[in-house]
């Protein structure tokens, strides 16, 4: 569903375009569940901003569902794929329905008012993301792990088959960040869409992720996380003083 | 539950704003009954045709501005404070007002510098509201041409300020070197004014209003999308140069042709948005521009009031009762929530 061939990833700088990574190609396929993993700095948000058309890629092509992302509109791109993220700069007054609502614009009238379809669209995601309780509440009243839970029902709202999540499991313990992951599976799985979200909690990504997009200096490949252990990959994903990958027990552990 | 509560929001300032214009009818230096008011209003004659004169010629011109000016300046504070994602912007934050005393300063105290026929004509009231919209004018369009190129909201708050404070030191230049008295009339325009508007003034400051207000309208939906910060309103097709521009220039035409006629009338912008906020429990677009309009109205025609003194001939400067009142309603209901959200 998501195809990328021969991709240059980066940024328009002052004195020409600044190069952060390549991937030959890799393509989604509906019902799995992605992770994007790497160091920081790598371009794990800049791929997922070109993924999501903010920002245009260095070289290559991106199709979405057979249609090139740089010849949709905004408008189209809406329908097709939306985000989750972790600094959003979102008003606090917001009530926790008001802001899964808006994940409905691309589909409301001028105004933005909403057809009954939207409403029961927007009832769906609230209840996938066991927010009734908490529908009225503002955004600015509760924790950073609801807030991440509304951020979700919200791209939930949005309908779309592509979802891009930007590090969701910030921020949240290690309960929460197993909710959230267990949330974006039954997405993938049960909805049969293409999720694929930027972490650092690699171990865990280990555990339930369908397949695990690589990004390593200078390149990044889609693997499984079998072809991620026993080929080493994670060996040589850090410098090799303080860390190191144990394949048995799939966990990193400090050096002495 | 949640319907029937904003409705009846709505439905407030919609009462009160009538009893507000006929109180505000009733008030002035000269007392009229209040039959009689409520009879001319109507055509029905009055005894008194200085009454008739007053009430149609003086205080209906002044509370339409008022009604105008207030709920204008309103909405282009919940605009800036939208665009900017940031409480303490108003419909001032891009140096409108600093913009247009400057224009103001410059006939006012530089009139003895250009001198002669020339001079004479631009001190007039006219003069006054052509030169303070050429200052906001100017400002604006550097600003306006500024959110053309820049994506970036917090860096287009910064250029507005510089272009505050770099209209506001020429001000203070100018009136260093100026007479007691040209002083003092520069003074007097800065106290803001709502009285002074013949009917075509009205006419033209209603539809510089209602264009303002229909580009407001027009970007509710992006309005709203930017409530959820502008990465999520890219995503979901808002185009956020676009809607930069159209806020940047209902704002403009808004508070530039307010400020033109009426002189700088301070906090109404800043503070209505919040204290609608306060009470609304939405931040809803669709609710809030109609409701930021009408306690705008309502707010600015009852400073109005008090600036009258009642049953006494003195006035007092409005954009000083402005502040003076608003200021601790502010304050209180702040306290009140303990925190500013936005």
């Amino acid at each position: 569903m998501v195809d990328v061939q021969n991709l240059k990833i980066g940024y328009r700088g002052k004195s020409g375009p600044i190069f952060l990574s390549e991937i030959h190609d890799f393509n989604l396929q509906p019902g799995s569940l992605t992770a994007l993993v790497g160091p920081n700095g790598i371009g794990k948000s800049t791929l997922l901003q070109t993924l999501s058309g903010s920002i245009d890629p260095l070289a290559g092509t991106l199709t979405m569902r057979g249609l090139v992302l740089s010849q949709m509109t905004p408008h189209q791109r809406s329908r097709q794929l939306s985000l989750v993220l972790t600094k959003s700069q979102h008003s606090q007054q917001l009530m926790v329905e008001e802001f899964v609502s808006l994940g409905r614009l691309p589909y409301a009238n001028w105004v933005g008012a909403l057809q009954q379809e939207d409403k029961s669209m927007i009832l769906k995601a609230l209840e996938a993301t066991d927010l009734i309780s908490l529908r009225y509440k503002k955004c600015g009243d509760i924790s950073d792990g609801e807030m991440q839970r509304v951020a979700i029902a919200r791209a939930l709202a949005q309908d779309t088959p592509i979802i891009l999540l930007d590090e969701p499991t910030t921020h949240l313990d290690l309960h929460h960040k197993a909710l959230v992951l267990k949330l974006l599976k039954d997405l993938a799985t049960k909805h049969q869409k293409v999720v694929l979200y930027a972490t650092h909690d690699i171990e865990l990504a280990l555990d339930i992720v369908d397949k695990i997009l690589l990004m390593t200096t200078k390149s990044g490949q889609l693997l499984t996380p079998n072809q991620l252990i026993e080929e080493k990959h994670l060996d040589h994903l850090f410098p090799k003083e303080h860390v190191y990958f144990d394949p048995k027990t799939k966990r990193f552990s400090m050096k002495d | 539950m949640l319907q029937g509560l904003k409705y009846k929001f709505i439905l407030l300032p919609f009462l009160v704003l009538p009893l507000v214009m006929v109180l505000s009818l009733s008030l002035g230096s000269v007392y009229i009954p209040f039959g009689s008011v409520i009879k001319i209003l109507l055509g029905l004659g009055t005894d008194d045709l200085t009454w008739s004169y007053i009430i149609h010629d003086y205080r209906l011109p002044k509370t339409i501005t008022s009604i105008l000016a207030g709920g204008g300046l309103a909405i282009s504070g919940l605009l800036m404070q939208t665009l900017f994602r940031n409480p303490l912007a108003g419909p001032y934050v891009l140096g409108i007002s600093s913009g247009a005393s400057l224009g103001v300063a410059i006939v006012v105290l530089g009139s003895s510098a250009i001198g002669g026929v020339f001079g004479q004509a631009l001190s007039t009231p006219w003069g006054l509201v052509i030169a303070s919209g050429l200052g906001s004018f100017s400002v604006l369009l550097a600003v306006v041409s500024a959110s053309l190129k820049i994506k970036d909201t917090m860096t287009l708050l910064i250029i507005g300020l510089m272009f505050g404070s770099l209209s506001g030191a020429l001000v203070g230049v100018l009136s260093y070197f100026s007479s007691a008295e040209k002083l003092q009339q520069f003074v007097f325009w800065s106290f803001g004014s709502l009285g002074s508007l013949s009917w075509s003034s009205v006419a033209l400051l209603s539809i510089c209003s209602v264009l303002g207000l229909i580009i407001a309208v027009g970007s509710i939906k992006s309005m709203n999308a930017l409530l959820l910060g502008p990465n999520y309103a890219e995503s979901m097709g808002v185009s956020l140069k676009k809607t930069t521009f159209k806020l940047v220039l209902a704002t403009s035409i808004l508070a530039g042709s307010i400020t033109a006629f009426t002189g700088p009338i301070a906090f109404v912008g800043l503070a209505v948005p919040h204290i609608v906020r306060q009470f609304t429990r939405t931040a809803d677009h669709r609710i809030m521009l109609p409701t930021v309009f009408l306690w705008g109205s309502i707010i600015l025609l009852c400073c109005d009031a008090i600036a009258q003194v009642p049953f006494h001939s003195t006035t007092l400067p409005i954009n000083a009762i402005t502040s003076l009142v608003g200021a601790p309603v502010v304050i209180w209901l702040l306290w009140r929530k303990k925190n500013i959200m936005f």
